[in-house]
């Protein structure tokens, strides 16, 4: 039966998980990193990527949150190894955008096709820099706690949906309007805060990548002591 | 060998946490409880929604809740677990429970961060003991006491 309790529990439950993620995925961020990989495109077919990755994400989301668990099981795949190796993705990817070489304006930029901006809509702009595994370890973890708590399948499932939805609409509005954001910085403060966004994707990267060697080192510990 | 897995075993014993032999101490809980409640508005100006269950001799039940103080600007959500003492009829677990602290002070030496406890108790002499269970959310009982209603 759905009383207030379950209605605060399906309320609280949304609220923490959607502040979970948000702040593992943080589109604020990445979304300057999209912005310089997309160089050279209109703010139209910028729309039509963002709306693309949100899809994207959110597909990421629910498969994660609705079958993760037992997919990687069946390659098994601990939650460590997806750690160490997305870890390792995303610190990649903040290196290279760390030490690309300034652009002197945006005409100098390096440009990307529509083509070729749609070849990267899922690799690596979803997957790893968006819902990357962080995000994926943590829809699983929060997904198979939940499931624990609410003592019914309804309000879990219409609570992992209502999850995905949001964080996927937040991932379009910030992708979609990074560059009135970049705009309103004006070039310094854009080349500012990607070099801060593409630090922080590499200290992400080195964190996830370190979660996971302790968690895949910490049984062999335990057994030392 | 044999002796020294037995000193090993003193000595363990020895140094057993003293927040844990208070545990062990406690009577077994007749009921354990389970509050949801979640908090929209600013300051007085505010609506909630929310409830609790109370699992007793195997047995769900749901109660209405008033009385929890929470965050005063923007969304809260509180979701509190906790145990039930001497309750032998499922009719007093209803009424008004004030804060009834524990005789023993705690336990300077337990370790810190951990959550806090808010102990009660009703007219008819059933105890309640409850903590946060979500990081973030502080456990506050309004000076009036926290009243329950089971539906």
């Amino acid at each position: 039966m759905i009383d207030g309790f379950i209605i605060a529990r399906m309320i609280g439950d949304f609220l923490f998980s959607f502040s979970t993620l948000i702040s593992i995925i943080n589109p604020f961020a990445i979304g300057f990193v999209f912005l310089e990989r997309t160089q050279g495109l209109t703010s139209r077919e910028r729309a039509a990527l963002s709306r693309r990755i949100a899809l994207y994400s959110l597909c990421v989301l629910l498969v994660a949150g609705f079958i993760g668990q037992q997919i990687l099981g069946f390659f098994g795949i601990s939650l460590a190894a997806l750690r160490i190796a997305g870890g390792l993705t995303v610190a990649l990817a903040g290196w290279a955008m760390l030490n690309a070489p300034d652009a002197p304006d945006s005409t100098s930029a390096p440009k990307v096709t529509v083509a070729a901006a749609n070849r990267m809509a899922f690799f690596p702009m979803t997957m790893p820099l968006t819902t990357g595994p962080g995000s994926i370890a943590a829809s699983i973890a929060l997904a198979a706690n939940r499931t624990g708590e609410m003592r019914g399948l309804v309000p879990s499932v219409l609570v992992t949906l209502l999850v995905a939805l949001a964080v996927s609409v937040i991932i379009y509005l910030t992708y979609r309007h990074a560059a009135s954001l970049a705009r309103l910085l004006g070039p310094d403060g854009t080349r500012l805060v990607s070099r801060i966004s593409a630090f922080l994707l590499l200290c992400v990267g080195v964190q996830i990548t370190l979660t996971g060697v302790l968690d895949a080192l910490a049984p062999l510990v335990s057994g030392v002591r | 060998m044999w002796i020294t897995r037995r000193r090993c075993l003193a000595g363990v014993g020895a140094l057993w946490p003293a927040p844990l032999l208070a545990q062990r101490a406690d009577p077994n809980p007749d009921a354990t409880v389970e509050i949801e409640e979640v908090r929209v508005g600013i300051g007085v100006v505010a609506t909630s929604i929310g409830g609790g269950r109370v699992r007793w001799r195997g047995e769900e039940y749901s109660f209405r809740i008033r009385g929890l103080t929470m965050g005063a600007i923007g969304v809260t959500s509180l979701q509190a677990r906790g145990e039930v003492f001497a309750l032998a009829r499922l009719e007093d677990f209803s009424g008004n429970y004030a804060e009834d602290p524990p005789e023993t002070p705690p336990d300077p030496n337990a370790p810190p961060g951990g959550p806090i406890m808010r102990f009660l108790r009703n007219p008819n002499g059933v105890r309640l003991r409850l903590r946060a269970t979500r990081d973030g959310a502080i456990l506050e009982i309004s000076p009036g006491g926290l009243n329950i209603e089971l539906r």
